[in-house]
């Protein structure tokens, strides 16, 4: 039942307990509390609502890629950590490649977001440089492509 | 002027179905469960290959019978998963859709006056077909029936499972004690298996996976249902050669060959879409456990169905309604479709139970939020009935 209640919530995190009761067979109680326990074990970290920036003028996205450098007994886990306290960070992921930490960095302004990575990440230890690239235009995000809703083209009736 | 048109043609009834969507289309904002296609998009790598088809101008006519790249992939996919080796060149005939190919089968198997006998409620298409290429339908509701029903004239069997309107779908026993009548009766069985992919629980086994049943049955298949490629118009004929030659005789004069994008499509399909159709059957198998336990609690009883996307639950028993003004009265008052039971076999009615025009057919192959918003209208309109 796990797989299908994760598959669920993560279409539609605002499904009801009362659909989700329904759907899967069983009782709304059952449903929150096995929500609650995947809440609480980590496994979902949460929801959130994914919106289009696209249409929203006041936000910068950026990607911010970070170079690290390790050191006897710190691994890349105590920066990532560290980056990923603040705010305007989003995103934070450590990659395979030319680079080592991949960020999603948000802010209202490109000056705002180039302000906080110079300012508050560049300077890190261990960290021994960044590579900055603005977001132009959001196609798709989390599974959700953006633009127009697609509608059932099917005939109503058919055998 | 009036010119005399086919003789046969005017005996046959007009199409139920076509009737009900007439009614349907002229209402708006109708959550509609009585589609028969799937909901889900091609697989986007289906659809791709059909963009790199056209790109590449493969446009022009293929082999009467398919390409070969397309047979052999039909002939391994078949082997893969249901454990019978039809040879691809002598034994596979690819054609616009199943719709086709059954209408080929008949058309090469029938004499005028033979009987092909068939499982009611049916599919609308079979009865038509068998009665254009000069047959007779008669119908029987269980295999208990069949052998009775057997006369001189009987020619083939016709079975279709998972079956359209019902979803049930016949057990390996169920299928060897049909094996056996065949044999005893030295029949041709049609079997049409187009939603072999969706059987639930039930393993599907294939007629002609059965002892000394593949020298005597054309299988029909194709793509609509499981790789959800209707519009491609895509289905395909394995059967003996001898058949398949006599099938492929009508197809290369009144068709020439099936539209050569679609068989680029169904390529791809076949090679790398066990993950997709396993991930939509999964979604069905969902709607289907769901349906049922919705439609159970407003008192529609009706059994967990094994197959394809249809449940066929009667509603007189709970409703004191026919199946026909089920389904009007609730696409008036809470602007949901389901089609009439009648459309699948009203004139070949079994007095026994009132025929099937106390059923309805529910099709689910809709999302599960629309579903969810149907049951409910239909619920309350149950209540208040």
């Amino acid at each position: 039942m796990k797989q299908k209640l994760l598959a669920l919530l993560t279409k539609d995190p605002r499904i009801s307990t009362r659909s989700l009761a329904k759907i899967l067979g069983t009782s709304e109680k059952k449903i929150q509390t096995e929500i609650e326990k995947l809440l609480k074990s980590g496994e979902i970290v949460g929801f959130a609502a994914v919106l289009n920036s696209n249409e929203n003028g006041n936000e910068i996205t950026a990607m911010v890629e970070v170079r690290v450098t390790t050191q006897r007994g710190k691994g890349f886990d105590e920066v990532a950590e560290r980056i990923a306290k603040f705010p305007e960070v989003w995103n934070v992921y450590l990659i395979s490649g030319s680079h080592d930490l991949n960020l999603l960095v948000k802010g209202k302004s490109l000056a705002d977001v180039a302000n906080f990575v110079n300012r508050k990440v560049a300077v890190l230890e261990n960290v021994t440089g960044t590579t900055t690239h603005f977001l132009l235009k959001k196609y798709k995000e989390d599974g959700l492509i953006f633009g127009e809703k697609g509608r059932d083209r099917r005939l109503k009736v058919s055998a | 002027m009036q010119l005399p048109l086919n003789h046969t043609l005017a005996s046959i009834p007009p199409s139920g179905i076509r009737r009900f969507f007439e009614i349907v289309a002229e209402q708006s904002d109708v959550i509609s469960l009585s589609i028969g296609e799937p909901d889900f998009d091609t697989p986007w790598n289906v659809r791709e290959s059909a963009i790199a088809a056209l790109e590449n101008g493969e446009t022009h006519y293929s082999g009467n019978r398919g390409t070969s790249e397309l047979r052999m992939e039909i002939a391994n996919y078949f082997a893969r998963r249901f454990g019978v080796r039809f040879d691809w060149k002598e034994e596979i005939l690819v054609g616009n859709g199943a719709s086709e190919i059954f209408d080929l089968v008949v058309r090469a198997v029938l004499n005028p006056g033979d009987e092909v006998i068939l499982f009611a409620p049916s599919y609308v298409m079979y009865a038509p077909l068998i009665q254009l290429a000069g047959g007779t339908p008669v119908f029987v509701r269980k295999i208990s029936e069949i052998q009775r029903k057997i006369s001189q004239k009987t020619k083939a069997l016709v079975l279709s499972y998972p079956s359209n309107p019902t979803g049930e779908t016949f057990s390996k026993v169920d299928l060897k004690k049909i094996a056996k009548i065949v044999a005893k009766n030295n029949l041709f069985v049609i079997s049409d298996e187009i939603y072999a992919e969706l059987s639930y629980e039930v393993p599907h086994t294939a007629f002609a996976s059965l002892p000394k049943m593949k020298e005597r049955t054309a299988t029909i298949s194709g793509f609509s249902k499981a790789w959800a490629m209707t519009g491609f118009r895509l289905g395909y004929l394995l059967a003996p050669a001898e058949l398949t030659a006599a099938a492929n005789k009508i197809h290369q004069y009144s068709a020439l060959c099936a539209n050569s994008l679609s068989q680029a499509a169904a390529v791809e399909a076949l090679r790398s879409c066990d993950s997709e159709v396993a991930k939509m059957r999964e979604e069905y198998r969902l709607r289907r456990d769901f349906c049922v336990r919705e439609l159970n609690r407003m008192g529609l009883k009706v059994g967990k169905p094994a197959g394809a996307f249809y449940l066929f639950p009667n509603v007189r028993k709970k409703t004191g309604m026919s199946g026909e003004e089920f389904a009007l009265k609730l696409l008036k008052k809470e602007k949901v479709a389901v089609v009439p039971g009648n459309a699948f076999g009203e004139e070949h009615a079994f007095r026994e139970g009132g025929g099937f025009s106390d059923f309805v057919r529910i099709s689910y192959a809709t999302n599960l939020k629309e579903l969810e918003e149907a049951l409910e209208r239909m619920e309350r309109f149950v209540q208040k009935s």
